[in-house]
């Protein structure tokens, strides 16, 4: 079990997380846990009520996904399973992160505030894998290692992925308090001052 | 033709969405490549060459093939029974489809959020029925859309006053707000007029229509300055940063009462998936789009 993080062409693994800044390019290997909106859900009511999750978020990554899995006999084939948006993670990932150890979220659109909080405070990194590319996400996955919470549906289930240069994978978010997402909302700001006041000067 | 066949050609414009982009959105986004460098190019090209895996692979492009909504045009000419024969083969589509192309169960009820596991259940398929006089035979489009840029949908209802210019100031606050959540780059609906009911299923045929410009110039320059000025704010491609934020705006409009002025907007995110089956008598065959 475990994840490791890689660099660049000649793979270069990433010794620690908060090395990673904001633009940089880096794949995964090793294992990922999907996690929707009912699995984050399910993680927080157990931690509240002191029962034992099935699995233990920390030694893998977070991924927002639901994906498509044909159940062929006794084993699995992943379709499709590209990222779902985060945000709707939002009310739920600081304590994933701070309470359950999560250190590295795969997802697409970015996260909140206090999401980046929480990354800054533990030294853990949000990493976006590009939305809509289910089959190259699939093929990165070289083994369902489980499924665990099936009661939940397809979608909504925790899968346990082993990967193999998954990615690539976008650091948007540091342990440092950068945030692509935000300097993106930032800049968008300003050029739209700027075309509201072209339009009252014509 | 049978039921039985009906529902297989439904099975088979579903796996056509679900597997192959149409045409123009794969255009669009060569064209686009061209125009981003860095992180954004890189996102074009992931995009891109996971077109090429679906379709080599046959299976659907994107995790998240949504609900089905059918929209069927027809004719005069196409008798009741005949149009009855179709809408009742939908649902039998949509289960085959589910389980051979696969779609994901998305179907839930919207309170106890229980999966039907089929795509079916209470008000399943969504249908869209519209009588074309001078259409001959029938058209069925599908289209299926993440809710990722569905829950990026936007309803104003502005003062009647309101210039086009605080419409479209309007549209780049929610671009800006939606930011990276539905897809970038995504294809905008926006629907002007009508009811406030109309004026979200304006939006929607507005993206139905993609990438046709609207046929009333004057409407066909509005698109096009909102086109522009969306892709000034550099969203870009994920939400990552770039030139590209849209690959194209459309707009219906409605004529709508002398004391209001609704407005919707729709997102789509970049995997516009939409397929149509002609239908003509005994005959029937998917189109290129």
């Amino acid at each position: 079990m475990g994840f490791a993080l890689f660099r660049g062409e000649g793979r270069l693994p990433v010794e620690d997380l908060r090395d990673l800044k904001v633009g940089e390019v880096v794949h995964l290997d090793g294992v990922l846990y999907t996690a929707r909106d009912k699995a984050h859900r399910r993680m927080l009511d157990f931690l509240d009520s002191g029962l034992e999750i099935p699995f233990s978020p920390s030694s893998g990554v977070m991924f927002h996904c639901g994906p498509i899995v044909l159940r062929e006999g006794d084993s699995y084939r992943v379709l499709a399973a590209g990222p779902t948006t985060s945000a709707r993670m939002d009310p739920f990932e600081p304590r994933v992160i701070k309470e359950l150890g999560v250190r590295a979220i795969v997802g697409k659109g970015g996260m909140s505030s206090d999401v980046a909080k929480s990354l800054r405070e533990v030294g853990g990194v949000y990493l976006s894998f590009t939305g809509g590319c289910a089959v190259k996400a699939a093929r990165a996955v070289k083994e369902v290692l489980a499924l665990l919470w099936e009661d939940l549906g397809m979608a909504e289930a925790v899968w346990v992925f082993r990967v193999e240069d998954f990615g690539p994978l976008i650091v948007s978010m540091d342990a440092h308090g950068g945030n692509i997402f935000e300097d993106v909302e930032r800049r968008g700001r300003e050029r739209l001052r700027a075309i509201v006041e072209r339009g009252r000067s014509s | 033709m049978s039921g039985e066949e009906r529902a297989r050609w439904i099975c088979e414009l579903l796996r056509r969405a679900a597997v192959r982009a149409p045409r123009f959105v794969k255009e669009s986004l060569i064209k686009v490549k061209e125009r981003e460098e860095g992180h954004a190019r890189a996102q074009i090209e992931s995009i891109l060459e996971n077109l090429e895996m679906a379709e080599a692979e046959g299976v659907p492009l994107c995790q998240d093939t949504g609900l089905p909504f059918f929209f069927v045009q027809f004719g005069t000419d196409v008798s009741s029974e005949e149009l009855g024969a179709w809408l009742s083969a939908l649902e039998g589509g949509v289960k085959l489809a589910t389980e051979s192309v696969p779609l994901r169960p998305n179907a839930v009820d919207p309170l106890s959020r229980a999966n039907s596991g089929d795509n079916l259940g209470r008000g399943m398929p969504m249908v869209d029925l519209e009588l074309y006089p001078a259409m001959r035979g029938m058209r069925i489009q599908v289209t299926i859309k993440g809710a990722g840029s569905e829950n990026m949908t936007a309803l104003k209802l502005f003062s009647p006053g309101a210039k086009w210019r605080e419409i479209e100031l309007w549209v780049l606050e929610r671009v800006l707000e939606a930011g990276g959540k539905p897809c970038p780059p995504t294809f905008l609906g926006l629907g002007v007029g009508g009811t406030a009911a109309l004026s979200l299923k304006l939006a929607e045929r507005a993206l139905l229509r993609a990438p046709s410009r609207n046929e009333d110039a004057s409407i066909a320059l509005l698109e096009e300055e909102l086109f522009e000025l969306v892709n000034e704010l550099g969203v870009g491609p994920m939400g990552l940063g770039g030139n590209t934020t849209v690959l194209g705006t459309f707009v219906e409009v409605a004529n709508t009462h002398t004391a209001t002025l609704p407005v919707a907007l729709k997102f789509c995110c970049w995997a516009y998936r939409r397929a149509s089956l002609r239908v003509s008598g005994e005959e029937a065959w998917l189109e290129d789009m």
